[in-house]
């Protein structure tokens, strides 16, 4: 294998290394669209001065050509959050040699073991550019579930079809995530390389976790919340993102 | 032979699939400086018309690449590297064949010399500084046109057909709505989403990035940013309703409201009158039109968040029936960006309160039983004025500054006509009194509060400061006229009159101020400390006048007189620890006050002072499991000094045959108290459980010793007694079939006490059992129908170890059916139907059973839905009663009152609103 992986100058090319990501969640904004019919809630009102605007949680993707895990880092401890706290004991492994995934997610009482082949969705490109973590990166944007709208960054510095989540099937690793309609931000803050073994990639299920496919995991989730009525559509689509 | 047919047909459709990708495309990289190979480019195929992504790969260490399975179209090809410029190619795949681009040469970054010239086009219409603003009055064709559509009007700015935005040359990466970002970091959602009309500028200037405006520190990043001048009545507007009720037995409830809004600023004024139950503004009308000032609100340590609302004392507790009218106004404004809000309030209401309280009372003595019958005709007026003010200020983003102020001035007049009877065991006459009682008068208060909140840059600390004033008269006149008869035997009685003036003043002072403190010691433990002082004065002055002979009332009776003079400075101070670290939550810690009570009663001139030293220790541990179960442990002990009034009392003869006397000997009650909680709630399967055991004990807890005379006649005081405890404990669960979609909650409750008063020099174990369970079934679809069916039984029983021999207990059951049906063409059916049971007990030996339906049927007229008519009738059967029963120690007492009954009522409700609220409604 070439030594390129060695060195951060841009002009190189990182094939293992890890990432570390910001998952941004703007509950105020979220709250705020919640309650845009009923402006004169004093409990909204209230609710917005003791929440944080923010609800930040630290994940990093361990990756090389062949594999990569993503794991939880640090989870936002504030109390304040407890009710917010939908979707816990996030991690995912993907191999990418045979096109394989599989997340660990639970989501309040439910604990999910979603099995699949990689996500893949119509990217399309802009032509545009940003910055994220020193590393130059090609948008990319496409429509989830039919309706959500997602915006992708991903540099060609790290030719790894991965990403954080679900978020791949784009030529290069994808840095940042933005999904306005969620409210909800996945940038990189830092990006190393390393030297890996097999053992940096352990995976390990949940137990009594429910084995499902990515669809599968949408379909339990509707059926579930089937009397909540419109809030129950919501919880769904917070719970995929 | 006909196998290999299938075979050889599935091949064949198989490979027609394939056939209409089985374009591919081929090449390799050199360098043009090195002639190095380009090893890991990325090479991609996308489409032209579209600009999706159809496949890509990553070149060799030869930097070889093939792309496979490609549609024969015309492809955009995109090479890229980083330190590479990107190349960039158009070419046309034909089916079935592999198109071979050959060497393509990467021009690498370093030898890349290419100065690009942004041309600025600025067509400004207005300058301002580096700002450049478009009016948007003079651009708008269309009134429906969203913004984008305006955008693409304005010179300078072009929008692509992505929604893609470039201002002046650049792209415009942030939209702003007036100042502030609409919607994340998505331009287009902004765009898209608002409508022209609504803007009144729109602004292009660059902007620093989030980065140099947090850090302060000029990065010379600078973005091209648009920011949205929403114009002023976009947000002005208002909103109401207008509902008149009548009902058969002159019922009606009327009320009339409306709010007005420009950007934070809210006016609103209200009205109603009603002689139904509906007494004040409810929760929903409070918050719309009634501003927040009876809302409270705060959390606790485990992130959960709590509103209580309080729409103040109007005396009015369901007993009676009322009559009321209230008008009331708001005003509330904030400005500069929320740093300051403050709020106006002010009300007038009037009430009337009618009816009738029957009391029978069981009194349990030693040796034999008194049966005491009261009944109590009322008339209660109260008419009064609120006003309230508070003023917020967020002095900076750490600093809240709190004040409050509240005012009310209250007149009342109450008419109560009492008769009452006592009979003994064998059920004969023991006394009769008629008694009547009028009191008019008038009461004003006046509090205030001023709070500061200080955080602090390290996560944690805390500081507030807040003090309280508070101040209350009370000024009213009184007549007692009061005819008691002793019977010695059924036909003869000896007759004791009183005809007496009272008049009667007082005047409450307060003022109190507390500080409180909150350290962190690394991200794990925290010490808060605080402490309280406060000042309390009450002066009160009783004077009975009697008549002289003549009709005047001029004699004094100083038995029944006082004039009290009573202080107390409590000074309190604690200090905790807690422990908080993921799913641990814990605390230890406690208070002590000390109080100095001093009183001086100015008739006997007799003073006297006292000082009570209180303790109030508290434990607490949580702990979570999961991220919606909690398991929690708490204790909390304190002390409890006597009353004023229990050791030394104003005098009181407004009910002669139940006297009250103080006791001076009176000292300080302790109670611990210990609680188990387990709470676990599954969303997602629509289950929850939330259960709870209490365990309370207290030693010199304070009770009664009552000494009841043969003519039934009782005296009364506090007394300290040992022995007094009380368990308690609640199981609730609820779950949901997921097959059928039904929902059922069940509970159930139980408690024991004992408690000990004295009777006639004889020491009195009370023991109250009582054991509650409820079952609800329902099953709900939202906008089409809800249903309930419910059913809740409690037993009662209690043993005093007087009378052993007489235990009381009874069952209390209550069935209950509502329904709710969304109709065709607006209609909405409304059912409720409930069922109670009681029990006859030996005390009470009829049973109370009724049943109570109410209907109601709405329609919701016009497009807009604003016309509400329905037709409702509540307590169809005319069964209605109020009641109340109660057996705790040797007094069983059963109430019944009088309440509203049967009534029909037409209802046509009229909801308003300018256009802008409601395109925001939708």
């Amino acid at each position: 294998m070439l030594v390129l992986s060695g060195f951060t100058h841009a002009q190189q090319i990182m094939l293992n290394g890890k990432i570390t990501y910001e998952r941004k969640y703007n509950l105020l904004k979220d709250l705020e669209e919640q309650n845009k019919d009923d402006d004169d809630n004093v409990w909204f009102e209230q609710m917005k001065k003791n929440l944080p605007k923010y609800k930040i949680d630290l994940f990093e993707l361990t990756f090389s050509k062949k594999q990569s895990v993503y794991n939880t880092l640090q989870e936002d401890e504030n109390p304040m959050l407890r009710w917010y706290k939908t979707i816990t004991d996030v991690s995912q492994k993907t191999v990418f040699e045979s096109d394989s995934t599989w997340a660990n997610r639970t989501v309040y009482d439910k604990t999910y073991l979603i099995a699949d082949s990689i996500s893949k969705p119509i990217w399309k490109l802009t032509g545009e550019y940003r910055e994220i973590a020193g590393h130059t990166c090609r948008r990319a944007t496409t429509i989830l579930y039919d309706s959500v709208y997602v915006i992708a960054f991903y540099t060609d510095a790290i030719p790894v079809s991965g990403g954080p989540e679900f978020f791949s099937g784009l030529p290069g690793m994808v840095l940042g995530v933005v999904i306005p309609r969620m409210h909800t931000t996945i940038f990189a803050t830092k990006v190393n390389t390393a030297v890996l073994t097999e053992a940096d990639f352990v995976f390990k299920s949940k137990k009594k976790a429910i084995r499902v496919s990515r669809e599968g995991y949408r379909l339990d989730l509707s059926s579930n919340t089937e009397q909540w009525g419109k809030y129950g559509n919501r919880f769904v689509l917070k719970a995929l993102f | 032979m006909k196998q290999l047919l299938i075979l050889l047909l599935l091949c064949n459709s198989f490979l027609n699939i394939k056939a209409q990708h089985t374009s591919n495309l081929k090449g390799a990289l050199k360098d043009t400086s090195d002639f190095k190979s380009v090893a890991y480019a990325n090479i991609l195929a996308i489409n032209t018309s579209d600009s999706v992504l159809l496949k890509y790969t990553h070149a060799s260490d030869k930097g070889v690449f093939e792309l496979k399975g490609l549609p024969p179209i015309k492809i955009r090809l995109l090479i890229t590297r980083p330190g590479f410029a990107d190349y960039e190619d158009f070419v046309t795949l034909s089916e079935g064949q592999t198109t071979d681009i050959g060497l393509v040469n990467m021009l690498s970054k370093s030898t890349l010399l290419k100065e690009v010239i942004i041309k600025d086009r600025i067509d400004a219409i207005r300058i301002k500084g580096d700002t450049t603003e478009f009016l948007v009055d003079s651009f708008l064709t269309n009134k429906n046109a969203n913004v984008e559509d305006l955008m693409k009007r304005l010179p300078g700015i072009q929008v692509d057909k992505d929604g893609k935005i470039t201002a002046q040359g650049k792209e415009v990466k942030k939209v702003l709505v007036d100042g502030e970002e609409f919607f994340g970091d998505d331009p287009t959602i902004a765009t898209k989403n608002l409508k022209a009309t609504q803007v009144e500028s729109v602004q292009v200037f660059d902007k620093k990035s989030d980065q140099a405006t947090i850090s302060g520190i000029d990065d010379g990043i600078k973005e091209k940013t648009i920011n949205l001048k929403l114009k002023e009545d976009a947000k002005k507007g208002y909103f109401g309703k207008a509902s008149g009720g009548l009902g058969t037995d002159s019922r009606y409830e009327h009320d009339a409201m409306i709010n007005r809004f420009n950007k934070k600023q809210k006016i609103s004024a209200y009205g109603a009158m009603s002689n139904t139950n509906k007494t004040g503004l409810n929760w929903e009308d409070q918050q719309k039109f009634g501003g927040s000032d009876g809302f409270d609100y705060y959390n606790d340590d485990d992130g959960n968040s709590y509103m209580t609302y309080n729409n103040g004392d109007d005396g009015f507790y369901g007993v009676g029936i009322p009559q009321t009218w209230y008008v009331g106004a708001h005003y509330s404004d904030k400005k500069k960006n929320d740093k300051h809000a403050y709020s106006f309030n002010a009300s007038h209401k009037e009430m009337t309160v009618r009816g009738f309280d029957d009391n029978f009372t069981q009194y349990i003595l030693p040796d034999t039983f008194y049966f005491n019958r009261e009944r109590n005709d009322m008339s209660n007026f109260r008419k009064g004025n609120t006003f309230s003010t508070s003023y917020n200020l967020a002095l900076d983003s750490f600093t809240t500054l709190k004040i409050k102020l509240n005012a009310s001035q209250s007149e009342y007049n109450r008419l109560n006509v009492y008769q009452s009877e006592n009979r003994n065991a064998l059920r004969s006459l023991v006394n009769s009194n008629r008694r009547t009682q009028s009191t008019d008068g008038q009461r004003e208060e006046l509090n205030s509060s001023i709070n500061l909140i200080k955080k602090f840059k390290l996560a944690g600390r805390s500081l507030s400061v807040g003090f309280t004033q508070r101040y209350s008269s009370v000024d009213d006149d009184g007549f007692l006229s009061s005819d008691i008869r002793f019977y010695s035997n059924d036909s003869t009685f000896t007759s004791t009159l009183i005809d007496q003036k009272k008049l009667n003043t007082g005047v409450t002072e307060n003022y109190s101020g507390n500080i409180t403190y909150t350290e962190p010691f690394g991200k794990k433990f925290f010490v808060i400390t605080d402490y309280a002082i406060n000042f309390n004065q009450d002066k009160n002055k009783l004077t009975t006048l009697a008549k002289s002979g003549g009709s005047d009332y001029n004699l004094f009776v100083d038995t029944l007189s006082n004039d009290f003079f009573y202080k107390n400075v409590v000074n309190r101070g604690g200090l905790s620890l807690k422990y908080q670290y993921k799913k641990i939550t814990s605390s230890i810690g406690g208070r002590i006050s000390q109080t100095d009570l001093s009183q001086n009663n100015r008739i006997t001139d007799s003073a006297r002072t006292q000082l009570f030293i209180n303790y109030f220790p508290a434990a607490r541990f949580n702990y979570k499991i999961g991220t919606s179960s909690s398991f929690e442990l708490s204790y909390n002990g304190r002390t409890r000094q006597p009353s004023l009034s229990q050791i030394q009392p104003l005098i009181n003869n407004n009910n002669p045959l139940d006297i009250y006397v103080g006791n001076t000997g009176l000292v300080q009650s302790f109670s611990n108290s210990y609680e188990a909680r387990y709470n676990s709630y599954k969303p997602l399967k629509g289950s929850g459980i939330w259960s709870s055991l209490r365990y309370s004990n207290t030693y010199n807890d304070f009770a009664q010793k009552s000494t009841v005379t043969a003519e039934g006649k009782r005296t009364y005081q506090t007394v300290n007694v040992d022995g007094n405890y009380s368990l308690y404990g609640s199981f609730y669960h609820y779950f949901n079939t997921k097959k059928h979609g039904f929902f059922f909650n069940n509970n159930v409750s139980f408690s024991q006490s004992q408690n000990v008063n004295i009777i006639n020099d004889l020491n009195n174990i009370n023991t109250n059992n009582s054991v509650g369970l409820g079952s609800r079934i329902g099953k709900e679809k939202e906008d089409v129908y809800y249903i309930s069916l419910e059913a809740d039984w409690d037993y009662t029983r209690s043993e005093t170890s007087v009378r052993p021999d007489v235990v009381t207990d009874y069952w209390i059951s209550e069935y209950d059916f509502y329904a709710e049906f969304y109709l065709p063409k607006k209609f909405v059916f409304e059912f409720n139907a409930s069922h109670t049971r009681r029990q006859a007990t030996s005390s009470f030996d009829k049973p109370i059973n009724n049943t109570i339906i109410n209907l109601e049927l709405k329609k919701k007229f016009t497009e807009k839905e604003n016309w509400h008519v329905s037709v409702s009738v509540r307590d169809l059967l005319n069964e209605n009663v109020g009641f109340r029963r109660s057996a705790t120690s040797n007094f069983i007492n059963e109430n019944v009152h009088t309440v509203l009954r049967r009534y029909f009522m037409l209802t046509v409700t009229y909801n308003f609103s300018s256009a802008n609220k409601n395109e925001n409604k939708k």
